[in-house]
Protein backbone atom coordinates (compact mmCIF):
# COMPACT_ATOMS: atom_id res chain seq x y z
CA UNK A 1 0.00 0.00 0.00
CA UNK A 2 1.28 3.43 -0.89
CA UNK A 3 2.00 5.77 1.91
CA UNK A 4 -0.75 8.28 0.22
CA UNK A 5 -3.24 5.53 0.96
CA UNK A 6 -2.17 4.95 4.46
CA UNK A 7 -2.41 8.80 5.69
CA UNK A 8 -5.63 8.65 3.64
CA UNK A 9 -6.96 5.84 6.10
CA UNK A 10 -5.64 7.78 9.43
CA UNK A 11 -7.44 10.46 8.31
CA UNK A 12 -10.29 8.19 7.80
CA UNK A 13 -9.87 7.64 11.16
CA UNK A 14 -9.59 3.64 10.47
CA UNK A 15 -7.92 1.75 12.78
CA UNK A 16 -6.86 -0.45 9.61
CA UNK A 17 -4.47 2.36 9.18
CA UNK A 18 -1.90 1.23 12.40
CA UNK A 19 -2.35 -2.40 10.66
CA UNK A 20 -0.93 -1.01 7.48
CA UNK A 21 1.46 0.40 8.85
CA UNK A 22 2.84 -1.79 11.29
CA UNK A 23 2.70 -4.22 7.96
CA UNK A 24 4.62 -1.74 5.62
CA UNK A 25 7.32 -0.30 8.07
CA UNK A 26 7.36 -2.15 11.35
CA UNK A 27 10.46 -4.15 11.42
CA UNK A 28 12.24 -0.88 10.19
CA UNK A 29 10.96 0.36 13.46
CA UNK A 30 11.50 -2.54 15.32
CA UNK A 31 15.00 -2.14 14.09
CA UNK A 32 15.53 1.42 15.10
CA UNK A 33 14.03 0.77 18.30
CA UNK A 34 16.05 -2.43 19.10
CA UNK A 35 19.16 -0.60 18.43
CA UNK A 36 18.78 2.02 21.23
CA UNK A 37 17.34 -0.53 23.96
CA UNK A 38 18.21 -3.50 22.92
CA UNK A 39 15.10 -5.13 24.49
CA UNK A 40 12.59 -6.76 22.29
CA UNK A 41 10.08 -5.84 24.67
CA UNK A 42 10.68 -2.26 25.56
CA UNK A 43 11.22 -2.05 21.52
CA UNK A 44 8.19 -3.04 21.06
CA UNK A 45 6.54 -0.17 23.53
CA UNK A 46 8.20 2.12 22.15
CA UNK A 47 6.83 1.19 18.76
CA UNK A 48 3.24 1.22 19.99
CA UNK A 49 3.70 4.24 21.77
CA UNK A 50 4.84 5.43 18.34
CA UNK A 51 2.03 4.42 16.24
CA UNK A 52 -0.58 6.06 18.61
CA UNK A 53 1.66 9.41 18.30
CA UNK A 54 1.27 8.58 14.38
CA UNK A 55 -2.54 8.02 15.40
CA UNK A 56 -2.65 11.45 17.56
CA UNK A 57 -1.16 13.32 14.93
CA UNK A 58 -2.37 12.16 11.84
CA UNK A 59 -4.51 14.20 10.84
CA UNK A 60 -3.90 17.15 10.92
CA UNK A 61 -0.52 16.51 10.19
CA UNK A 62 0.15 14.98 6.71
CA UNK A 63 3.80 13.88 6.71
CA UNK A 64 5.70 12.58 3.57
CA UNK A 65 7.40 10.62 3.55
CA UNK A 66 6.11 8.56 6.28
CA UNK A 67 8.70 6.33 6.93
CA UNK A 68 11.30 9.16 8.28
CA UNK A 69 8.45 10.50 10.24
CA UNK A 70 7.93 7.31 11.90
CA UNK A 71 11.02 6.41 12.39
CA UNK A 72 11.67 9.66 13.98
CA UNK A 73 9.04 9.12 16.75
CA UNK A 74 10.11 5.84 17.22
CA UNK A 75 13.60 7.08 17.68
CA UNK A 76 12.75 9.40 19.96
CA UNK A 77 10.74 7.53 22.16
CA UNK A 78 13.11 5.05 23.05
CA UNK A 79 15.82 7.45 23.43
CA UNK A 80 13.33 8.76 26.41
CA UNK A 81 12.84 4.84 27.17
CA UNK A 82 16.79 4.05 27.13
CA UNK A 83 17.28 7.30 29.51
CA UNK A 84 14.49 6.86 31.77
CA UNK A 85 14.90 2.33 32.14
CA UNK A 86 18.71 1.61 31.04
CA UNK A 87 20.69 4.32 33.19
CA UNK A 88 22.73 1.35 34.48
CA UNK A 89 23.33 -0.98 31.86
CA UNK A 90 25.15 0.48 28.74
CA UNK A 91 25.00 -2.18 26.08
CA UNK A 92 23.14 -1.54 22.85
CA UNK A 93 24.03 -0.47 19.97
CA UNK A 94 23.26 3.30 20.64
CA UNK A 95 25.51 3.39 23.88
CA UNK A 96 28.30 2.12 21.36
CA UNK A 97 27.82 4.58 18.59
CA UNK A 98 27.04 7.73 21.14
CA UNK A 99 30.73 6.96 22.96
CA UNK A 100 32.17 7.11 19.61
CA UNK A 101 30.37 10.53 19.09
CA UNK A 102 31.83 12.15 23.10
CA UNK A 103 34.70 13.03 21.30
CA UNK A 104 32.85 15.57 19.31
CA UNK A 105 30.98 16.67 22.30
CA UNK A 106 31.81 20.19 23.65
CA UNK A 107 33.33 20.03 26.98
CA UNK A 108 30.90 21.60 29.56
CA UNK A 109 33.99 24.26 30.35
CA UNK A 110 35.07 25.09 26.92
CA UNK A 111 32.20 26.91 25.83
CA UNK A 112 30.37 30.32 26.79
CA UNK A 113 26.69 29.67 25.80
CA UNK A 114 24.61 26.68 25.72
CA UNK A 115 23.35 25.25 22.50
CA UNK A 116 20.48 24.04 22.42
CA UNK A 117 19.50 20.57 20.05
CA UNK A 118 17.84 22.54 17.48
CA UNK A 119 20.60 24.87 17.16
CA UNK A 120 23.25 21.83 17.28
CA UNK A 121 20.94 20.54 14.36
CA UNK A 122 21.14 23.24 12.30
CA UNK A 123 24.95 22.78 12.90
CA UNK A 124 25.18 19.14 12.49
CA UNK A 125 22.93 19.14 9.43
CA UNK A 126 25.22 22.14 7.36
CA UNK A 127 27.87 19.47 8.26
CA UNK A 128 26.50 16.71 6.28
CA UNK A 129 25.86 18.61 3.88
CA UNK A 130 29.79 18.74 3.36
CA UNK A 131 29.68 14.86 3.36
CA UNK A 132 29.63 13.27 0.17
CA UNK A 133 26.52 10.96 -0.19
CA UNK A 134 28.17 7.65 0.72
CA UNK A 135 29.75 8.78 3.99
CA UNK A 136 26.44 11.07 4.84
CA UNK A 137 24.38 8.02 4.80
CA UNK A 138 26.99 5.53 6.81
CA UNK A 139 26.72 8.57 9.39
CA UNK A 140 23.06 8.41 9.54
CA UNK A 141 22.32 5.17 9.57
CA UNK A 142 25.13 4.83 12.38
CA UNK A 143 24.49 7.79 14.80
CA UNK A 144 21.10 8.20 13.76
CA UNK A 145 19.81 4.81 13.38
CA UNK A 146 22.15 2.98 15.47
CA UNK A 147 23.03 0.37 13.21
CA UNK A 148 26.03 -1.57 14.46
CA UNK A 149 29.52 -2.03 12.29
CA UNK A 150 28.88 -5.23 11.03
CA UNK A 151 25.43 -4.07 9.44
CA UNK A 152 27.03 -1.05 7.83
CA UNK A 153 30.01 -3.12 6.53
CA UNK A 154 27.04 -5.53 4.69
CA UNK A 155 25.17 -2.64 3.85
CA UNK A 156 28.69 -0.61 1.84
CA UNK A 157 30.04 -3.90 1.16
CA UNK A 158 32.87 -3.27 2.91
CA UNK A 159 34.88 -4.55 5.88
CA UNK A 160 33.86 -3.58 9.10
CA UNK A 161 37.05 -2.22 10.06
CA UNK A 162 36.91 -0.07 6.86
CA UNK A 163 33.42 0.95 7.97
CA UNK A 164 35.34 1.77 11.50
CA UNK A 165 38.04 3.62 10.05
CA UNK A 166 35.61 5.66 7.56
CA UNK A 167 33.28 6.58 10.48
CA UNK A 168 36.51 7.62 12.64
CA UNK A 169 37.62 9.94 9.63
CA UNK A 170 34.42 11.64 9.36
CA UNK A 171 33.83 12.31 13.30
CA UNK A 172 37.27 13.58 13.06
CA UNK A 173 36.19 16.13 9.97
CA UNK A 174 32.77 17.04 12.38
CA UNK A 175 35.01 17.93 15.29
CA UNK A 176 37.06 20.36 13.35
CA UNK A 177 33.30 21.43 11.58
CA UNK A 178 31.89 21.66 15.12
CA UNK A 179 35.20 24.32 16.29
CA UNK A 180 35.23 26.19 12.79
CA UNK A 181 31.58 27.13 13.97
CA UNK A 182 32.24 27.98 17.59
CA UNK A 183 31.03 25.09 19.12
CA UNK A 184 33.88 23.69 20.73
CA UNK A 185 37.03 26.33 21.63
CA UNK B 1 26.96 20.85 26.93
CA UNK B 2 25.18 18.02 28.04
CA UNK B 3 25.14 14.69 26.38
CA UNK B 4 21.61 14.57 26.00
CA UNK B 5 21.99 17.80 24.08
CA UNK B 6 23.72 16.22 21.67
CA UNK B 7 22.03 13.23 21.21
CA UNK B 8 18.99 15.20 20.65
CA UNK B 9 20.25 17.15 18.30
CA UNK B 10 21.64 14.31 16.37
CA UNK B 11 18.08 13.55 16.49
CA UNK B 12 16.49 16.23 15.39
CA UNK B 13 18.89 16.56 12.23
CA UNK B 14 16.48 17.39 8.79
CA UNK B 15 14.53 14.83 7.53
CA UNK B 16 16.16 14.62 4.31
CA UNK B 17 19.00 13.11 5.98
CA UNK B 18 17.29 10.24 7.44
CA UNK B 19 15.15 9.47 4.27
CA UNK B 20 18.21 9.69 2.62
CA UNK B 21 19.43 6.79 4.54
CA UNK B 22 16.55 5.29 4.85
CA UNK B 23 15.95 5.19 0.96
CA UNK B 24 19.44 5.16 -0.44
CA UNK B 25 21.64 2.14 1.81
CA UNK B 26 23.65 1.47 -1.65
CA UNK B 27 27.04 2.24 -1.74
CA UNK B 28 27.93 4.78 -4.36
CA UNK B 29 29.35 2.38 -7.45
CA UNK B 30 32.44 4.06 -8.37
CA UNK B 31 32.82 5.60 -11.30
CA UNK B 32 35.51 3.91 -13.19
CA UNK B 33 38.04 6.40 -14.89
CA UNK B 34 37.66 5.41 -18.00
CA UNK B 35 34.00 5.49 -17.67
CA UNK B 36 34.19 9.45 -16.88
CA UNK B 37 33.76 11.77 -19.86
CA UNK B 38 37.16 13.27 -18.81
CA UNK B 39 38.82 9.42 -19.03
CA UNK B 40 36.66 9.04 -22.20
CA UNK B 41 38.53 11.74 -23.61
CA UNK B 42 41.95 11.01 -22.49
CA UNK B 43 41.94 7.72 -23.97
CA UNK B 44 40.79 8.95 -27.00
CA UNK B 45 43.66 11.49 -27.17
CA UNK B 46 46.01 8.76 -26.16
CA UNK B 47 44.53 6.44 -28.53
CA UNK B 48 44.80 9.40 -31.41
CA UNK B 49 48.23 9.82 -30.49
CA UNK B 50 49.49 6.11 -30.34
CA UNK B 51 47.40 6.28 -33.98
CA UNK B 52 49.18 9.19 -35.25
CA UNK B 53 52.74 7.93 -33.89
CA UNK B 54 52.15 4.58 -35.62
CA UNK B 55 51.39 6.17 -38.64
CA UNK B 56 54.37 8.42 -38.62
CA UNK B 57 56.09 5.20 -38.11
CA UNK B 58 54.76 3.18 -40.32
CA UNK B 59 53.04 5.11 -43.16
CA UNK B 60 54.86 4.90 -46.52
CA UNK B 61 54.97 8.85 -47.35
CA UNK B 62 56.17 9.65 -43.41
CA UNK B 63 59.01 6.98 -43.44
CA UNK B 64 62.11 8.56 -42.76
CA UNK B 65 64.33 5.26 -42.89
CA UNK B 66 66.83 5.17 -45.38
CA UNK B 67 68.73 2.42 -46.18
CA UNK B 68 72.47 2.28 -47.79
CA UNK B 69 73.62 -0.20 -50.39
CA UNK B 70 76.79 -0.69 -51.77
CA UNK B 71 77.18 0.00 -54.82
CA UNK B 72 77.90 -2.71 -57.74
CA UNK B 73 76.65 -5.58 -55.29
CA UNK B 74 73.61 -4.03 -54.16
CA UNK B 75 74.25 -5.82 -50.96
CA UNK B 76 72.77 -3.92 -48.17
CA UNK B 77 74.82 -2.32 -45.54
CA UNK B 78 73.35 -3.25 -42.30
CA UNK B 79 73.49 -1.70 -39.11
CA UNK B 80 75.31 -5.36 -37.89
CA UNK B 81 78.19 -4.70 -40.36
CA UNK B 82 78.54 -6.20 -43.84
CA UNK B 83 81.60 -7.75 -45.15
CA UNK B 84 82.39 -5.41 -48.40
CA UNK B 85 83.31 -7.67 -51.38
CA UNK B 86 83.83 -4.82 -54.00
CA UNK B 87 87.65 -4.42 -52.03
CA UNK B 88 90.13 -5.15 -49.84
CA UNK B 89 93.83 -5.09 -48.53
CA UNK B 90 95.78 -8.31 -49.63
CA UNK B 91 98.22 -10.41 -47.57
CA UNK B 92 100.98 -7.86 -49.10
CA UNK B 93 99.47 -4.73 -48.66
CA UNK B 94 98.57 -4.47 -52.14
CA UNK B 95 94.91 -3.22 -52.86
CA UNK B 96 92.38 -4.77 -54.81
CA UNK B 97 89.40 -2.80 -55.90
CA UNK B 98 87.41 0.03 -54.14
CA UNK B 99 86.29 -0.57 -50.86
CA UNK B 100 83.31 1.41 -50.80
CA UNK B 101 80.81 3.00 -53.16
CA UNK B 102 77.38 3.21 -51.87
CA UNK B 103 74.02 4.75 -52.40
CA UNK B 104 71.11 5.83 -50.33
CA UNK B 105 67.70 4.29 -50.85
CA UNK B 106 64.54 5.89 -49.35
CA UNK B 107 61.55 8.31 -49.80
CA UNK B 108 61.37 11.84 -50.30
CA UNK B 109 65.00 12.91 -49.32
CA UNK B 110 65.45 16.62 -50.38
CA UNK B 111 69.37 16.78 -49.51
CA UNK B 112 71.78 14.21 -47.81
CA UNK B 113 74.84 16.09 -46.79
CA UNK B 114 77.95 14.17 -46.23
CA UNK B 115 81.03 14.29 -44.23
CA UNK B 116 83.57 12.34 -43.67
CA UNK B 117 85.86 11.73 -40.59
CA UNK B 118 89.27 10.74 -41.58
CA UNK B 119 89.40 10.24 -45.14
CA UNK B 120 87.74 11.19 -48.40
CA UNK B 121 84.74 11.37 -50.53
CA UNK B 122 83.29 11.67 -53.72
CA UNK B 123 80.17 11.75 -55.31
CA UNK B 124 79.21 10.87 -58.87
CA UNK B 125 75.76 11.08 -60.25
CA UNK B 126 75.00 8.79 -63.38
CA UNK B 127 72.16 10.72 -64.10
CA UNK B 128 74.08 13.96 -65.23
CA UNK B 129 71.13 15.77 -63.66
CA UNK B 130 73.17 16.84 -60.30
CA UNK B 131 76.24 18.67 -59.48
CA UNK B 132 79.05 16.75 -58.57
CA UNK B 133 82.11 16.22 -56.34
CA UNK B 134 85.72 15.29 -56.58
CA UNK B 135 87.66 13.99 -53.69
CA UNK B 136 86.49 16.07 -50.88
CA UNK B 137 85.44 15.83 -46.97
CA UNK B 138 82.28 16.89 -46.86
CA UNK B 139 79.33 18.00 -50.15
CA UNK B 140 75.76 18.04 -49.81
CA UNK B 141 74.29 16.44 -52.45
CA UNK B 142 70.36 16.64 -53.56
CA UNK B 143 67.97 14.38 -53.96
CA UNK B 144 64.62 15.10 -55.29
CA UNK B 145 61.36 13.68 -55.05
CA UNK B 146 62.16 10.53 -58.42
CA UNK B 147 63.47 8.15 -55.99
CA UNK B 148 64.19 5.96 -58.65
CA UNK B 149 67.83 8.30 -59.24
CA UNK B 150 68.36 7.62 -55.72
CA UNK B 151 70.31 4.22 -57.21
CA UNK B 152 72.20 6.57 -59.44
CA UNK B 153 73.82 8.93 -56.67
CA UNK B 154 76.69 6.99 -55.45
CA UNK B 155 79.03 7.90 -53.49
CA UNK B 156 83.04 6.27 -53.08
CA UNK B 157 84.87 6.24 -50.26
CA UNK B 158 88.35 6.95 -50.81
CA UNK B 159 90.80 5.54 -48.34
CA UNK B 160 93.89 7.72 -50.14
CA UNK B 161 96.09 8.06 -46.68
CA UNK B 162 95.55 4.52 -46.15
CA UNK B 163 96.55 3.24 -49.59
CA UNK B 164 99.56 5.88 -49.72
CA UNK B 165 100.58 4.16 -45.91
CA UNK B 166 100.43 0.75 -47.06
CA UNK B 167 101.83 1.23 -50.10
CA UNK B 168 104.70 4.26 -50.05
CA UNK B 169 105.67 3.67 -46.27
CA UNK B 170 105.24 0.01 -46.46
CA UNK B 171 102.97 -0.56 -43.20
CA UNK B 172 101.30 -3.98 -42.52
CA UNK B 173 97.70 -3.36 -41.07
CA UNK B 174 98.48 -4.64 -38.10
CA UNK B 175 100.90 -1.00 -37.65
CA UNK B 176 98.32 1.13 -38.93
CA UNK B 177 97.32 3.88 -36.59
CA UNK B 178 93.61 3.56 -35.44
CA UNK B 179 92.66 6.61 -37.59
CA UNK B 180 93.70 4.80 -40.71
CA UNK B 181 91.58 1.62 -39.94
CA UNK B 182 88.35 3.12 -39.19
CA UNK B 183 86.55 5.66 -40.51
CA UNK B 184 83.13 7.75 -40.11
CA UNK B 185 80.80 8.74 -42.95
CA UNK B 186 77.97 10.98 -41.65
CA UNK B 187 74.80 11.86 -43.49
CA UNK B 188 72.58 14.36 -42.70
CA UNK B 189 69.29 13.51 -43.98
CA UNK B 190 66.75 16.09 -44.69
CA UNK B 191 63.34 14.85 -45.95
CA UNK B 192 61.09 16.87 -47.69
CA UNK B 193 58.25 16.94 -45.45
CA UNK B 194 60.44 18.75 -43.37
CA UNK B 195 62.37 15.91 -41.19
CA UNK B 196 65.80 15.19 -40.36
CA UNK B 197 67.90 12.84 -39.75
CA UNK B 198 71.30 11.35 -39.16
CA UNK B 199 72.65 8.46 -40.18
CA UNK B 200 76.47 6.97 -40.25
CA UNK B 201 78.88 4.30 -42.09
CA UNK B 202 81.21 3.08 -39.81
CA UNK B 203 83.92 1.26 -42.22
CA UNK B 204 86.55 -0.71 -40.08
CA UNK B 205 89.61 -2.28 -41.81
CA UNK B 206 90.13 -5.89 -40.36
CA UNK B 207 93.72 -7.41 -39.91
CA UNK B 208 92.93 -10.32 -42.70
CA UNK B 209 92.48 -7.06 -45.20
CA UNK B 210 88.12 -7.00 -45.10
CA UNK B 211 86.47 -3.87 -45.19
CA UNK B 212 83.36 -3.96 -42.60
CA UNK B 213 80.65 -1.30 -43.19
CA UNK B 214 77.73 -0.71 -40.83
CA UNK B 215 75.10 1.41 -41.39
CA UNK B 216 73.97 3.63 -38.23
CA UNK B 217 72.01 5.69 -36.53
CA UNK B 218 74.41 8.79 -35.40
CA UNK B 219 74.40 11.90 -32.81
CA UNK B 220 76.39 14.66 -33.55
CA UNK B 221 79.23 15.69 -30.75
CA UNK B 222 80.82 18.30 -30.17
CA UNK B 223 83.67 16.72 -30.95
CA UNK B 224 82.45 16.10 -34.44
CA UNK B 225 84.73 18.71 -35.89
CA UNK B 226 84.84 17.30 -39.22
CA UNK B 227 81.06 18.15 -39.61
CA UNK B 228 81.69 21.68 -39.11
CA UNK B 229 83.91 21.60 -42.40
CA UNK B 230 82.23 23.90 -44.97
CA UNK B 231 81.22 22.18 -48.25
CA UNK B 232 83.55 21.63 -51.22
CA UNK B 233 82.75 23.43 -54.28
CA UNK B 234 81.26 20.88 -56.70
CA UNK B 235 83.09 20.22 -60.34
CA UNK B 236 82.43 22.62 -63.36
CA UNK B 237 80.38 20.63 -65.54
CA UNK B 238 82.37 22.28 -68.52
CA UNK B 239 85.32 20.27 -67.36
CA UNK B 240 83.75 17.51 -66.00
CA UNK B 241 81.91 16.68 -69.15
CA UNK B 242 84.23 18.95 -72.02
CA UNK B 243 84.48 15.76 -73.76
CA UNK B 244 80.94 15.47 -74.14
CA UNK B 245 78.78 13.04 -72.77
CA UNK B 246 75.61 11.38 -73.97
CA UNK B 247 73.22 13.95 -71.98
CA UNK B 248 75.17 16.58 -73.26
CA UNK B 249 75.58 15.18 -76.56
CA UNK B 250 71.49 14.63 -76.32
CA UNK B 251 70.96 18.17 -75.20
CA UNK B 252 72.99 19.97 -77.85
CA UNK B 253 71.49 17.82 -80.63
CA UNK B 254 68.02 19.39 -79.31
CA UNK B 255 69.13 22.57 -79.49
Amino acid sequence: MDDSQIIDLFFERSEQAIIELSNKYGKVCSKVSLNILNNKLDAEECINDAYLSVWNNIPPQNPSPLLTYVCRIVRNLSIKKYHKNTAFKRNSYYDIAFEELEDCIPSLNSIDRDYNAKELAKIIDDFLDTLDKDNRVMFVRRYWFSDSLSELSKMFEITEHNASVRLSRIRGRMKKYLIKRGVIL
Amino acid sequence: MKKETFSQAIGLIDTKYINEALMDTKPTKKILFYKKPVGKTIIAAVLCFLILLGLDKFYPFNETTVLAYAYGTNEQISSIGTVLSTGKVNADGSMTGTPLSFYIQGNDISTIRYSVKNQWIDFIDWTQKRDEFGISKNFTVPYGSDESEYYYLVVNWEPNELWEALSTRNISITDLPQKLLEDTVVLEIAYSNGKTETKAIKINLQNNGDFVASFVNYSITEQDDFINRPDAPYIDRNILYKQGSIAEKQKTEKM
